[in-house]
Parts: structure tokens; sequence; C-alpha cells
């Protein structure tokens, strides 16, 4: 609870309570000694006070008894009117002394108050007496009155000393008990201080050890070290606040350099994709110019070539022409762009059309579409290499009739396309160079290939969906033939 | 770059610790401040001397006038007295210890009646001045009790000591033990130390005994022949010339010397072992303490009548109590009293040393 509203204090507050309740001490103890040594002074007065009692009712006495005295030797007013006033002012002396059984020094003073009674009595009747002219009387009376103020001066004398002696043992002793409080005074205004500075260095420490090692945090950030410490973010003063709020400034800053990194390293990425890619095209270009010098002019012989035909009414041969200028068309115009996945079907056909021309029938080719996934966008020229290698590696120098089978269909998200020969297979080593990149199944030499291989049309696929697996080639031993399976995201 | 990021360390001793401090230094300084008051008080309130609010409430005050001469007797008596008073919160006021030097026995009895004491235990002289100022005194209320010697006349409470007969008599046992080793005795000069303001009654009373007392129990001995003489113990210095000059006079040196007070007894002791009398003259002493009974032990001194001065200071106080609870007390309270011869004295000193 008070952990709690501590925390929550202001630092001015905290410093404010520090510095208050050490000082209130010192004030309280202060206060406290200021009110004893008071006390005791007051006591080192009143000690003699009683001195000063018993000596005035002393000097009252000597008054009281001269006056009586004068008055008995002339008898006159003025000296009456002094006796009635010595005798009221020692009357009063006497009621200041106090009569009690408390104490010697009491008993003492009881004494004296009991003899002045009778001194009094006999001091009145004799001036009576004087008054009624009774010489006889008031001579007694006088000899009686002279003993007993001898008497009383002698207890009052002694009563005196007896009370100096003992007021100046006391006097030493309040003295002593002075300087002894002089002495307590300062050892505990020195041990409070002291106290307090070693409480007060060890609470603004406390307290600013935080700020310290936020400023040291504070200096490893500007050093570019975002690994920092930051100690009592959870406090609830201004400290805890700024340490908060640096903090959140450090994540802030740390998230948002990450996100630029992650952002360049993507880009970065892309380009270097782009890049690739682009490397590709121009391979596949330069190896399509390699192999067909002009494919322009090709393309236009051809097309001069079916026009002629057509006039000659020779119809296989318009369509065998009109086939081989679409397909080199089809190499021209597509190489660097992406195309629908019919078109890629119908450059297939095309293909087989024309080996099929070549060789004499030889291909037995089969498609299992699934039209639906016809337009599908794809990379141009992936399907017709792998025809061509399973043609030229596959079926070519077989004993057997070959089959060469193509299907599209679709698996959840992918699409699967499936080109697969019953020819001469491929090992499980071969299989594995070629998805590496390093085996080239065609040949780019032959002069019947289109000059573009596996390992570039893996690659394109791969830098088109952004995806590594792109293709499975699947084998089951020599002259089980091979299976192409090419997947592509439904959405690239 | 490093990517750990920023640690939060909660410092959950921040709060905590600052409190602590807090807390502990509060604490110190309380400790220091409450335990120095305390200590501070504590010494403040032990400091012996400070009388200003003596809170010793007595009950009564009695005055204590002895004559003076007799020191170490008195203060025997008065200390038993003041033992006594203390049980029923009396004071016992020594008039002596202030107005002694100028004031003598009779001026302190005065004093205490103007005073009006609660009782008065009087050991001095008397005479009718005294006689006059106890009837005043029980006049006005004031109970009066005499030590020593006693006024059968005045209107005194009580009396406590001894009986001056009995007294004589223990003195005459001494006088015939003495006269008993000698074969042939023959009548012996007895010199009777006694105050000069002894009444003469309180002498012819001693005598009177001692020659009953060889009467009853010795017919066959001479009866001893007294010489009265007075000494002035209203000088303490004139006792000891007096006595001194005593043994000075050759011719006239007595057999046996009865001294009637502890002063008499040191003075006689003293003096006959400075003149080298030991021997010569027998001296039958009065009081015990220390240096009597040594003299007694190494037969110096004859032997000594003891007074039981603690009962005679108890039954004074307790005479006077109830004297004011109830108005009336016994008006003679004899005290114990005891011969310390050789044999006794021997035992008394092994008992002095034990218990030492």
């Amino acid at each position: 609870m008070i952990e709690q509203l501590w925390n929550r204090s202001s630092i001015q507050r905290k410093l404010m309570v520090a510095f208050f309740i050490p000082i209130a001490i010192i004030l309280i103890m202060n206060v406290y000694m200021y009110v004893n040594v008071n006390s005791m002074i007051a006591r080192i007065d009143e000690v003699y006070d009683n001195n000063v009692r018993l000596n005035e009712l002393a000097e009252h006495l000597t008054e009281l008894h001269g006056s009586m005295k004068e008055y008995l030797e002339n008898k006159g007013t003025s000296s009456l009117n002094a006796y009635y006033k010595a005798d009221q002012d020692y009357r009063d002396s006497i009621d200041n002394i106090g009569k009690s059984y408390n104490g010697t020094i009491a008993i003492m003073q009881k004494n004296i108050i009991n003899q002045s009674d009778k001194y009094l009595e006999i001091v009145d009747e004799t001036v009576q007496a004087k008054r009624g002219r009774n010489v006889e009387k008031y001579r007694t009376g006088f000899e009686e009155a002279q003993v007993m103020y001898a008497d009383l001066q002698n207890c009052i004398y002694f009563l005196n000393n007896e009370q100096f002696k003992v007021n100046t043992d006391n006097y030493y002793i309040l003295l002593s008990s002075l300087r002894y409080m002089e002495i307590t005074s300062i050892v505990i205004l020195i041990i409070i201080g002291v106290v307090n500075i070693i409480a007060l260095y060890l609470l603004t420490r406390s307290m600013t050890r935080p700020l310290t090692e936020l400023s040291k945090a504070a200096d490893k950030v500007a050093g570019g070290d975002f690994n920092v410490t930051i100690v009592n973010p959870e406090g609830e003063d201004e400290i805890g606040r700024v340490s908060r709020a640096f903090a959140g400034m450090v994540d802030s800053m740390q998230r948002y350099i990450s996100e630029i990194r992650e952002s360049m390293l993507r880009e970065s990425r892309m380009k270097e994709s782009e890049l690739k890619m682009q490397n590709r095209m121009r391979e596949a270009e330069l190896k399509s110019l390699q192999a067909q010098i002009n494919p322009h002019f090709l393309f236009n012989t051809l097309n001069a070539g079916a026009q002629l035909a057509m006039m000659e009414s020779a119809d296989r041969t318009t369509e065998f022409i009109q086939n081989m200028a679409d397909f080199f068309r089809y190499n021209i115009k597509s190489i660097d762009k992406d195309v629908s996945l019919e078109e890629e079907l119908e450059l297939v056909d095309k293909y087989i059309y024309i080996l099929n021309v070549r060789f004499d029938g030889e291909i037995h080719y089969h498609k299992d579409i699934d039209e639906d996934l016809n337009s599908i966008r794809v990379p141009s020229m992936i399907l017709q290499p792998i025809v061509e290698n399973a043609v030229n590696y596959g079926i070519r120098n077989i004993d057997w009739e070959g089959h060469i089978n193509l299907k599209t269909y679709r698996e959840g998200d992918l699409i699967y396309i499936s080109i697969a020969d019953n020819g001469v297979g491929m090992t499980q080593d071969k299989i594995e160079k070629i998805l590496s990149g390093d085996g080239i199944a065609v040949d780019p030499d032959k002069n019947d290939s289109n000059g573009i291989g596996l390992g570039n049309v893996i690659e394109r696929i791969r830098i088109f969906t952004g995806r590594e697996d792109v293709m499975d080639i699947i084998s089951e031993g020599e002259n089980k033939g091979t299976e192409f399976i090419i997947k592509v995201p439904m959405h690239v | 770059m490093n990517e750990s990021g920023v640690i939060r360390k909660p410092n959950n001793n921040y709060g905590e610790r600052a409190l602590r401090i807090i807390a502990l230094s509060i604490f110190l300084m309380l400790i220091v401040a409450i335990g120095s008051a305390i200590v501070y008080n504590s010494l403040r309130d032990r400091m012996p001397g400070i009388v200003l609010n003596e809170t010793m409430e007595y009950k009564g005050h009695y005055a204590f006038i002895v004559k003076g001469e007799d020191e170490d007797f008195w203060r025997g008596v008065y200390y038993a007295a003041c033992d006594e008073a203390d049980k029923g919160s009396i004071y016992i006021e020594d008039l002596r210890d202030y107005l002694g030097v100028n004031y003598d026995d009779k001026d302190l009895l005065r004093v205490a009646v103007n005073s009006s004491v609660d009782g008065i235990i009087y050991g001095g002289s008397i005479d009718d001045e005294v006689r006059e100022l106890i009837d005043r005194a029980v006049s006005e209320g004031i109970g009066v009790v005499l030590l020593q010697n006693d006024i059968e006349a005045s209107g005194r409470q009580c009396f406590v000591g001894v009986n001056n007969y009995e007294l004589g008599q223990m003195y005459a046992s001494q006088i015939a033990d003495i006269m008993s080793t000698e074969t042939d005795p023959k009548a012996k000069t007895v010199d009777i130390l006694v105050d000069k303001n002894m009444s003469e009654g309180t002498t012819n009373v001693i005598t009177m005994a001692i020659e009953d007392y060889f009467a009853d129990n010795y017919p066959q001995y001479p009866l001893p022949i007294f010489n009265f003489k007075a000494i002035n113990s209203d000088d303490i210095f004139r006792v000891e010339e007096d006595i001194r000059s005593l043994f000075l006079d050759e011719e006239n040196l007595p057999d046996i010397m009865m001294c009637l007070n502890s002063i008499y007894t040191r003075s006689a002791y003293q003096a006959i072992v400075d003149q080298n009398r030991v021997g010569e003259v027998q001296i039958i002493g009065y009081y015990v303490d220390r240096s009597i009974l040594e003299a007694v032990n190494k037969q110096i001194i004859y032997s000594t009548v003891s007074v039981d001065t603690w009962e005679m200071g108890r039954y004074s106080v307790q005479a006077l109590n109830e004297y004011r609870q109830s108005g009336y007390t016994n008006s003679y309270m004899p005290v114990n009293t005891q011969v310390v011869g050789l044999r006794e004295a021997g035992k008394l000193i092994a008992v002095g040393e034990g218990s030492s």
C-alpha cells in the first residue's frame, strides 16, 4: 500500500518526503532540547528562590522587631504604624514560605513558622501592654520577644545556610545537567545529521540510478546498439515515464529499421529474380537465335510455302507448312511473356504434328486436358521443350511404339501439367541433376531442338511462381518411361 | 547491429529500496532521539541532591535534645530513635545540628517548645528552668520524654533510662569485686566523677545504693569513702584537663574511680595510661564502645556499665507515639544495663571481630 503510494508519487513529492521527515525530526529534537534547557534554566532560577524568600523573611523580622522596639521606646503613632506594617509584611512573608511536613527543610520552615506565630503573639501582647501602659508586662514581653527574635534569626540563618548549601549543590548539578544536555544535543544532532546525509545520499542515488542507466542506454542507442537494458519502466514517476517512453522509442526505431531492412531485402530479391529471369530470357533468345538464324525470314518463307502449297491444292503440305509457320511464330513472339496454358498446349499440338510428319506418325500423342485450366497463365515455352525432351531422349530410339501423354488437372491450389512418355526412362541420378539445374536434357546443338533446355524451363517456372518445388520427374527405371509433372499455383 | 533489443528490467528494488532507506533512517533517527531522551530523563531523575521537590512526608516531628558532652552515647540513642521513628514516618530533629554551637540544652528545649514540635526527647541538664519549659511544653500538648535524668516533679510523660539506685548498686558490686580480691580489704577511696550540674539528690541516691549494697551483701567489708569530683561538662576540653589533674594529685589518688558517663570513662582511661597509673587506680566506667572494651580487655579499665542505648532510643519514640495516640504512656521505661568485665569484654570483642 505504502510502496504503491510511493511508486505513484512524483520525484518532487518523494524528495519532499525525504527532506521533510528528517528536518521534522531534527526540528522536534531541537524543540525538545529547547524545552528541556528552558525548564532547566527555570529550575536554576528557582533554586535560589527559597533563599530570597528567607532573606525577605529575616529582613521583615528585623523590621518588625525594630519597629516594636522603637514603639516601646517612644510610643509614637508613626512607630505604631510602622509596626503594623512590619507585622503585616512579616505575616505575608511567612505565608510565602508555607507550612508542611514534606522533608527536613520543610520541617525547619515549620519550626520557623510556629516560632513566628508565638513571636507575633508575644510582640502583639507587648505592644498592647505598652499601649495600656503596663510597664512590667511589656518589659517582660520585650525580653521574651528578644529571646524569641534571636532564636528566630538563628533558625532563619541556619535554614538559609542549609538551603544555600543544598541549592548550591543543586545549582552545580543543574549546571552539569545543562552541560550534559548540551553535549547530548550536539551528539544527537550530529547522529541525526549523519544519518540524514547518508539516507539522502542513498535515497537520491536510488532515485537517480534509473536516470543514469537511461542516459547510458541513450548513449548506446546513439552508438547504434539497440541491445539496452532500461531499469524501472514500471515506475509511475517522471523517471518511470521517461524510461517507458525511451523504451517505446527504441522499440519503434528498431521496428522501423527492421521493416526498412526487410523491404530492402525483398526489393533486392525481386531485382535479383528479375535479373535472373531476364538472363534466362536472354539465354533462351540467344539459343533460339543460334538455332534459327532468322526466324522472321523462316516464318515468312514458310508462309509463302504454305500459300504455294494451297495454290497447288496440296492440303497436307499446306497444313504442315502452316503448323511450321505457327510454331516458329510462337517461338518468336512469346519467349519473354507469360501465356495461357491453352497457347502452350496448342504449341505442343503443332510440335507433335510437325514431328509426326517428320517421323511418319511414330509418335502417339494423347491429351487429357481440363478445359477450366486453359486460361491459367504460365511462362511461355515450357511444355514444348519437355515434350521435345520426351521425344528425343525418351521414345526416339525405342523398339516399341512410342507414346506421349499430356494431362492437365488440378489438386487444391495447384495445377498439375503431366507429360509422360513410355521411353527409355531416366536414372534417379539424372533426375536429381536435372532438378538441381546441373543436367540439361535437351542438347541445344541438336538440329531438331529449339535450343531451350530443361534447366532453363525449370528456372523460369521457379522465378515465375516464386516457388522452388515446381517440377517432379518420375521414372520407375530403365525402359519404364518418364513423367514430368509441372506444378503451378492457381494464383501466381 | 544487435537485434535483441530493449530489455525492460523492472527495478523492483527502486521504490522498495527508497522506502526502506527512508523507513530505516527515520527509525534510526527516532531511536536515537527517543533513546537519548529516555537516557537523559533517567539520568536527570537519578541525579542526587535535588531536594526542591522532596516528597517525603512526615506524620510527626520530635525534637531530640541532649547534652553534648557524651556524644557517642547519645549518637547511639539518636540512631535508635530515628530507626524507630522511621517506622511511623516521624522525623527526629536533633536541634544541636544547627543551633548547638550557640545554644545549650535548655535553649534548645525552649526553641523546640516555641516551634510547637509534636514531641520532645530530652536528655540534658536538669533544673527549674528546664522543669518550667517541660511544663510549658506539656501544657501546649507537646509530649516530653526524659532520658537519663528524671524530674519526677515535672509534667513529663515518661522517663526512659536507668534508675540511679540500680546504677549505684551495679557500681557497688564492682567495688565489692575489687575488694574481694584482697585478703584483708580495707576501706577504699572512691572518686565519683559527676557533672557539676548533677543534682545532689542524684548523687545521694547513688551513694545510698552503694551503701545499701554493701550492708546487704558485704557487711564485713568497710564502706568505701566517697569523694564527688565535679567535672565541668559544659566545656569538653575542660573535662579531659579536670580528670588528668586528678591523677597528678599523687597524695589524693583514689583507689577506685567511678565514671558516670562515657566521656569521663575515656578521659580517665587516657589519663591513667599517660600518667602510668594503671593498676594503682581501678576505673569503673560507663558505656561500651570499641576503645572502652579494648581498655577493659587490657585491664586498664576494671569494668564498665553498659546501658542499652538502642532500647533507650526506641522506648523514647514509642512512649511519645503512645502519648500522641492515646494521651498517656508509661511514666517509666527502664532500659537494660549490664556490667562488662574482663570476660565479657573479651567475648564482645570476639563477636565484634566476627561480625566485622
